[in-house]
């Protein structure tokens, strides 16, 4: 094994952002701050004034907070499942992506479910969900799946990064108080080493299922109401496609930035791009195909109820929304990731996706609202500001914690690139 | 075991929602203003529904006084994830106001659409709270409220009985909307009884209920308008 | 909403403490849940919400009313109430109340006031009315009434006798007077006559808002469920006869549009193939009515009958013509009303108030003669009146005869009004001009003309020509507002004070209120008391004629001769245990209706049902003495087009309307809600938020236009509009409507106040502010209909 100080400057530029810390860091992170301290206040606006102070009402009574929350949990996707699945197929492209994606997925996790909490008519009173636990709802499947996935996306991200602390704990004196507890004493041993590999052998196989359910049951929270164009039995899968194509979009522009900003050129290369593009391709693909099924089987078999959402987003109130949506998600990024699957091209596709998925996520919840199944309630819906405060104060939060974390720790896994580095000179051999 | 029902008989209704404004009366419910009321945060235990269709000189307007359906087979109690609603051994849905926690998911649950959620803290005039009736629990912001039957209602018709040592009879307890109701449209009684007027009126020819495919089993009936018949 | 800084820290304040505070703390005591044990009691009182005065069981609380239902057996409402009856707790407890009496401070209309003691208050008034006497010029008190209700009425005029001045503007039926003079000039009849729905099989509504509006509205919605479902087997038929697709067009079994103002026509068309086909009930029409067939009059000249009248004027096919009905469909009616018996024709504002309203009217009227539907099972009933006490005569001294003797202030009962009670609407000029004589001071009792008079604005600028007004209401209303002096009363459920139903159910009855709270809510006074206390405080023969103490002495004084008669509801040994139970039960009732009473009801000079009317031919021939013309010019001054006998049998006359149609396309139809009290319902959020069945909408006002006139002009459904006539304009949203005739927009009535509390204030527009005053002259009464409007996109 090399020596720690040989690995620091091999990897200097991926340490380096956690020692330098210039003006663009603080440009970025004030503005951010502040945003997530005014939805803050925002929050506290509304728990002060109540619920009223949303856009909501009756019928549209979830609206913003929810789009949000599905949004986020689809972003969390990303992470644990795509790096899992990338390990177990030993697919070595996909190296650089893990860190990045891991931490996507345990923040996008603390994101979703706040919005929860925002929606809460006594949001004080959350805790009840536990307390007094009714198991019949969807929403308990929720809680209980979201809060598994959480804690073995934090435990994943965690034990994956062990050998990377221990590095820094060594490289780093001034943060020992931080690194040295987190280390749990790593040093490298053969013995710790395949601790490690039985640990992270385990964690992937247990986060694929996991992951899974986290988005099948929160489709469920729509799919097993009533509201017409909510009840189908593809929400599901539909879901977890959603969700995946969302998170690796979300994956690709995380890593595009940090990849710009901390000069990661030499551990991001085009062709682990390519693949990313590739990988996003196939559910842009899956992802049309469940939006057609969807779309037909209610347009050719759904009844009144159903027709009357359908067309309001097909022709009606909802219908440039939705057209954006069909174009951010499908007709803008499948040429792209057809023919360009450069750079560039894989960055405009994936703001594409992540604003197209957004607004699938609104398409889906408000217009069934607006149109529930008796036919004589109607209603309308403008977010507020307080809602659109909290929107944007939870994606600053999000970002925020990201750029918090890349001044801690490695954004690319040291000891996994070192690793196959070690184990392609041994095949090459 | 008492089973509460209703039976609205559009025939009769004239679209006056005196049953509307006497059940908020009833059951402290109080008005939104202007500016919500356009949000839709109006709270209407009994709301009134409508319906325009077609062109002049040939116009049909229908319309519903609809409250809440009390289904046997409730889509909203089971998706609340605290149990703050559910049915009843008498059928009635209720709620439990100090136990729900806001999260409206039996709101968007209910195909009705007659579950209302309080969006704001209850506001009274303070020359208006003198006129809140005591047998009815407070509702506080955050929480889900609906119909149930004038719950209250019921309770005092059964100490009554309980004290006299009998059940109930039928046409003794009458919620608020049917008995303010001019034209005499709603009746209210136990759906167990097979000689009570809600059971007789719920096997009529004209009976029906809303979105009755969707397997709620709503116990609120409908009657539909007859026709006249010249001869 | 506006947010000054102090108030964004305070939000903001609030805000941060919220977040740091448990919901617990944030939530005042007691908790959910928690139950306290309490007083409860019940007590009765009447609705004054409409004129349909139903009997209300109250429900209190530790004192507190918290809820009404109906009274059981009270024959008008048995048990029901609508849904104003329901909000009627909102009149008691709302925070706009006037508390105390207010003297103006500022100029008039300024909203300055100063509260000063009950003594002061009626003091000022007294020493006021005291002066006018002195200077023998009683004549000049003028006093603008509106709901009165029982005896409040004639306490009002013995007031006015005993003072001496002939200038009492107090019709509680204004706005429906039409209505009345069709009664009038057929039957002699001066009260609403309702209909006898439990056994009637086939109503047919000249635009009568039986379902939102009509009087009586209450006996009228209870009616519909029991013509509809009321009677194992028997399913009787509703027609509705209107432009407007109102909710009572949509529930009848059929609703037939017509052209505004032509209902006469459609009327007596349905009467020429009833006469025609010989399908009416010879037996009435020759033994209780006159003028039916051609007569000869006691000079031996011929006269024409209405028999013939109608066979040569309004044949189907005329009638079409006129009404837009095609001649099946008139025919189709004809048949069912005459073969469905018993068949009762009825009417509301939109076909009374019209130019040619009594007219109309008395078609209408001709109906149920036709088919013998007045006074029988099924039909209208006459209404009957209770065996009340007469007081004793007034005493009026010679100040007050001679002030009595002085002409009216608004000329009714003269021309161009021969037949009119009062004519508020021409007050405006004749106050102006000072005309007959100026007026100075100038009571108001619960009526509010700056806001329920066409031209309003017309009316603030004569009020400003009366030194002294003083108004007895509980509310800051339009007029009250620019008075000089408030002597508030209470709401209807802070007085002693008798009630019948107009109308009622026929039968002979009256209701009860009493006070609700053991004491007022606030310091205020029932107007009779007051007046009382005045009448004592002018001393002299006023106070002679004031024998009682109070109001409730003087009520007693009437219902002993109902005690002794030993009849009806309740029947005791002595006056105190029957008061007690009058009281207790709400009113007094007989339920027997004598059906039949012809000959004692019909008030004319033949004692019949009048085709002919001599009430009206008598009347004008006076008139034509009066003014040495000959009856043709009277006529034609009266702006009748009718010449000879026609002039006094029912008939059609073209109406009257105001704007040219090529400036002002449209024809203004105003409506009530039943979420709606006239003016005074718009104080009540119950109400201001109970949904209009057609369109949903609540709080506020809005236009009916017609899908297509719209698209033509491109205003789309919720855009801004203004709608202007002759006279002004209103900003408000148009809603596209597909009831709406082409050539017609709709404005539901009731809101647009410019005073009135905080929830009727500044929401919303007055179809008044567009009305032009156009009159039916022998009638006597404004037409409401009258107005033509155009409206474009703001
Ligand atoms: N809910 C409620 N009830 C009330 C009142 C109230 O304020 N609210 N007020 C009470 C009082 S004081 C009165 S006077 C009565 C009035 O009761 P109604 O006379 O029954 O009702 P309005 O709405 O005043 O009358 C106007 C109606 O006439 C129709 N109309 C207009 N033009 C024509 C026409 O040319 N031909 C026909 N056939 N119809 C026409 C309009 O569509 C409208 O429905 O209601 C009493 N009852
Ligand atoms: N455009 C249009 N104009 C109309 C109508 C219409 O349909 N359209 N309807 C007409 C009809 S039918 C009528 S009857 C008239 C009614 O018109 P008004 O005679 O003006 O009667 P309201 O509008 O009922 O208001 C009466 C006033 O009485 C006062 N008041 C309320 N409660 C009490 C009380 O307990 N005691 C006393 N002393 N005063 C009280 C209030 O200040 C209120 O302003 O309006 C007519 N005007
Ligand atoms: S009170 Fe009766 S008649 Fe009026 S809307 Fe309600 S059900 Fe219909
Ligand atoms: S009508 Fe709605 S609220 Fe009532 S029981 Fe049925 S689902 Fe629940
Ligand atoms: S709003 Fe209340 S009752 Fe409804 S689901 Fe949530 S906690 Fe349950
Ligand atoms: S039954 Fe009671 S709670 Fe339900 S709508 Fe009627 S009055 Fe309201
Ligand atoms: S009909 Fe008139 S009197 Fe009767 S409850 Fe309604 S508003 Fe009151
Ligand atoms: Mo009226």
């Amino acid at each position: 094994m090399t020596d720690s100080e040989a690995i620091a400057r091999k990897y200097e530029k991926v340490i380096t952002p956690m020692t330098r810390t210039g003006w663009a860091f603080w440009a970025t992170a004030i503005p951010l701050a502040a945003i997530f301290l005014w939805s803050v206040f925002a929050f506290g606006w509304q728990y002060r004034f109540g619920l009223g102070e949303t856009g909501m009402g009756h019928p549209v009574s979830w609206a913003l907070y929810l789009v949000n929350f599905v949004f986020f949990i689809g972003i969390s996707h990303a992470g644990a499942l795509v790096s899992a699945v990338l390990r177990i197929t030993h697919a070595g492209w996909g190296t650089p992506f893990g860190r990045a994606a891991e931490a996507v997925t345990v923040f996008a996790l603390a994101a979703g479910p706040t919005n929860i909490l925002f929606d809460l008519g006594r949001s004080s009173r959350f805790y009840w969900v536990a307390l007094h636990a009714q198991f019949k709802s969807p929403l308990l499947w929720d809680f209980t799946c979201i809060m598994t996935y959480f804690t073995v996306s934090v435990i994943f991200l965690y034990v994956l990064m062990v050998p990377d602390i221990g590095l820094l704990r060594d490289r780093f004196p001034g943060r020992r108080w931080l690194y040295r507890p987190l280390s749990l004493g790593w040093t490298g041993t053969e013995k710790q080493l395949s601790a490690l590999g039985k640990a992270i052998g385990f964690l992937c196989i247990a986060v694929i299922p996991i992951a899974v359910s986290v988005h099948t049951v929160v489709s469920w929270v729509f799919g097993l109401q009533t509201q017409p164009m909510w009840f189908s039995t593809i929400f599901a899968p539909y879901f977890v496609v959603g969700a995946i194509y969302s998170g690796i979009a979300a994956i690709i522009l995380v890593t595009i930035a940090l990849r710009k900003v901390y000069h990661l050129e030499d551990y991001l290369k085009p062709y682990h791009y390519n693949n990313m593009g590739l990988l996003l391709l196939v559910f842009t693909l899956l992802w049309a195909y469940f939006t057609f099924a969807e779309y037909l089987t209610v347009g050719y078999a759904g009844g009144e109820a159903e027709h009357a959402v359908l067309w309001s987003k097909l022709t009606g109130k909802y219908a440039l929304l939705f057209w954006i949506m069909v174009a951010l998600c499908f007709v803008i990024p499948f040429p792209i990731l057809v023919f360009r699957r450069t750079l560039p091209g894989l960055l405009i596709a994936s703001i594409c996706i992540i604003i197209g998925m957004w607004i699938e996520r609104y398409t889906i919840i408000i217009p069934s609202f607006i149109e529930p199944r008796l036919p004589y309630v109607r209603g309308d819906y403008m977010p507020s500001w307080v809602e659109w405060s909290m929107t944007f104060g939870l994606a600053a939060g999000f970002t925020l914690a990201f750029v918090l974390f890349s001044k801690l720790f490695p954004v690319i896994s040291i000891w996994e690139t070192e690793k196959d580095e070690k184990e392609k000179e041994s095949k090459g051999n | 075991m008492y089973r509460w029902g209703m039976v609205i008989d559009l025939d009769r209704c004239t679209g006056c929602q005196a049953c509307v404004v006497a059940c908020r009366q009833e059951n402290n419910v109080p008005f939104a203003g202007e500016q919500e009321a356009v949000l839709g945060r109006g709270k209407f235990w009994m709301n009134f529904i409508s319906e325009v269709k077609g062109s002049y000189p040939d116009v049909k307007m229908r319309f519903f006084p609809i409250p809440c359906m009390q289904c046997d087979h409730p889509p909203c109690t089971k998706v609340c994830p605290v149990e703050a609603t559910y049915k009843n051994p008498e059928g009635i849905v209720a709620q439990v106001y100090p136990r729900c926690i806001g999260v409206r998911m039996c709101i968007s649950n209910c195909p009705y659409t007659v579950r209302y959620f309080n969006w704001h803290a209850p506001a009274w005039p303070d020359d208006y709270k003198r006129g809140r009736n005591p047998d009815v629990y407070k509702r506080r912001k955050g929480i889900t409220e609906k119909c149930n039957f004038c719950i209250q209602r019921i309770r005092t018709a059964k100490w009554k009985a309980k004290k006299e040592n009998r059940r109930i009879h039928d046409g003794e307890v009458i919620p608020a909307c049917a008995e303010t109701c001019p034209s005499g449209a709603i009746s209210f009684g136990d759906l167990n009884d097979s000689n009570s007027r809600v059971s007789r009126l719920s096997k009529s020819r004209r009976a029906f209920r809303l979105l009755e495919d969707l397997g709620t089993k709503p116990k609120v009936y409908y009657l539909k308008e007859g026709e006249w018949h010249d001869g | 909403m506006k947010i000054s800084r102090r108030n964004l820290l305070k939000m903001i304040g609030a805000a941060t403490l919220g977040m740091a505070l448990p919901d617990e703390l944030l939530h005042a005591l007691p908790k959910e849940g928690e139950w306290m044990p309490y007083d409860e009691q019940w007590s009765t009182g009447i609705c004054l919400q409409c004129p349909s005065g139903c009997g209300l069981r109250i429900r209190s609380v530790n004192h507190w009313p918290v809820k009404l239902e109906g009274i059981k057996d009270y024959p008008v409402n048995k048990g029901r109430l609508c849904p104003k009856g329901q909000a009627g707790l909102q009149v008691l407890y709302d925070p706009d109340r006037i508390r105390h009496p207010l003297r103006r401070k500022g100029g008039r209309g300024e909203g300055k006031w100063e509260k000063i003691s009950w003594d002061e208050a009626i003091g000022l008034v007294t020493q006021r009315l005291k002066t006018l006497r002195q200077e023998e010029k009683p004549h000049q008190l003028l006093v603008l009434g509106g709901r009165y209700r029982g005896h409040m009425l004639d306490l009002m005029n013995r007031f006015m006798e005993a003072y001496g001045s002939p200038n009492h503007l107090g019709n509680p039926y204004r706005g429906s007077e039409g209505i009345l003079k069709g009664h009038f000039f057929t039957m002699g009849e001066r009260d609403f006559l309702s209909i006898h729905w439990e056994e009637t099989n086939y109503v047919l509504s000249f635009g009568a808002g039986l379902l939102e509006a009509s009087r009586p509205s209450m006996i009228n919605l209870r009616g519909y469920g029991s013509l509809r479902r009321g009677r194992p087997g028997i399913r009787g038929k509703l027609v509705q006869v209107e432009p407007r697709f109102s909710v009572t067009a949509s529930k009848a079994d059929q609703w037939i549009p017509i052209e505004p103002g032509t209902d006469g026509a459609l009327a007596l068309g349905i009467a020429h193939w009833i006469v025609k086909e010989k399908r009416y009930d010879q037996d009435f029409i020759s033994r209780h009515t006159f003028g039916f067939e051609d007569w000869k009059d006691s000079s031996g000249k011929n006269r024409i009958g209405f028999k013939t009248l109608v066979l040569k004027e309004y044949s189907p096919g005329q009638v079409s013509s006129i009404t837009g009905i095609p001649e099946e469909s008139i025919i189709r009616i004809a048949g069912e009303f005459s073969s469905h018996r018993p068949s009762v024709a009825v009417s509301g504002r939109g076909v009374g108030m019209q130019t040619n309203g009594a007219y109309s009217q008395m078609a209408v009227d001709s109906l149920n003669a036709l088919v013998g539907s007045i006074d029988r099972p099924g039909g209208l009933l006459l209404q009957r009146k209770p065996p009340f006490q007469k007081w004793p005569p007034v005493i009026k001294d010679p100040i007050a005869e001679k002030g009595l003797s002085r002409q009216r202030v608004d000329g009714a009962g003269d021309f161009p009004f021969p037949f009119a009670q009062e004519v508020p609407y021409v007050l405006p000029e004749r106050i102006g001009r000072g005309e007959p004589y100026p007026i100075d001071t100038l009571f108001l009792y619960y009526t509010n003309p700056l806001f329920s008079i066409p031209e309003s604005e017309k009316f603030r600028a004569t009020m400003e020509k009366v030194p002294f007004i003083v108004s007895f209401s509980p509310f800051m209303d339009e007029t009250t507002e620019f008075a000089d002096l408030v002597l508030p009363d209470g709401t209807y459920f802070d007085r002693w004070q008798d009630d019948s139903p107009e109308p009622g159910p026929g039968l002979p009855m009256f209701g009860l209120r009493s006070p609700v709270l053991s004491s007022p809510l606030h310091d205020v006074r029932e107007t009779g008391d007051v007046l009382i206390q005045i009448a004592k405080g002018l001393g002299g023969s006023m106070a002679r004629s004031f024998p009682w103490k109070d109001m409730q002495e003087t009520l007693k004084a009437s219902i002993r001769g109902v005690f002794r008669s030993k009849r009806g509801s309740i029947r005791t040994k002595d006056f105190e245990e029957f008061w007690k139970a009058l009281v207790d039960a709400g009113g007094w009732w007989d339920s027997s209706y004598p059906f039949g009473e012809w000959r004692k009801k019909f008030d004319t000079p033949s004692g019949r049902f009048e085709f002919y009317s001599q009430i009206m031919e008598r009347g004008l021939r006076e008139l034509s003495k009066k003014r040495s013309k000959s009856m043709e010019s009277i006529l034609k001054e009266l702006k009748i087009e009718a010449t000879g006998d026609k002039a006094f049998l029912p008939h059609f006359e073209k109406p009257r309307l105001t704007g040219e149609e090529k400036n002002y396309p449209f024809h203004l139809i105003h409506y009530k809600l039943m979420a709606g009290a006239e003016g005074r319902g718009a104080n009540q959020p119950f109400l201001q938020e109970t949904a209009s069945p057609n369109l949903q909408e609540r709080w506020g006002s809005w236009i009916e236009i017609h899908p297509e006139t719209a698209r033509t002009m491109g205003i789309q459904d919720g855009d801004p509009v203004w709608v202007e006539s002759e006279v002004g304009k209103v900003k408000t949203k148009a809603r596209l409507f597909p009831g709406t005739h082409p050539k017609c927009i709709h404005i539901p009535y009731g809101q647009g106040h410019r005073a009135y509390g905080r929830w009727a204030k500044g929401r919303g527009i007055n179809p008044n502010d567009l009305m032009v005053r156009e009159y039916d002259y022998l009638g006597g009464f404004l037409s409401h209909f009258s107005t033509r409007v155009r409206v474009y996109k703001a």
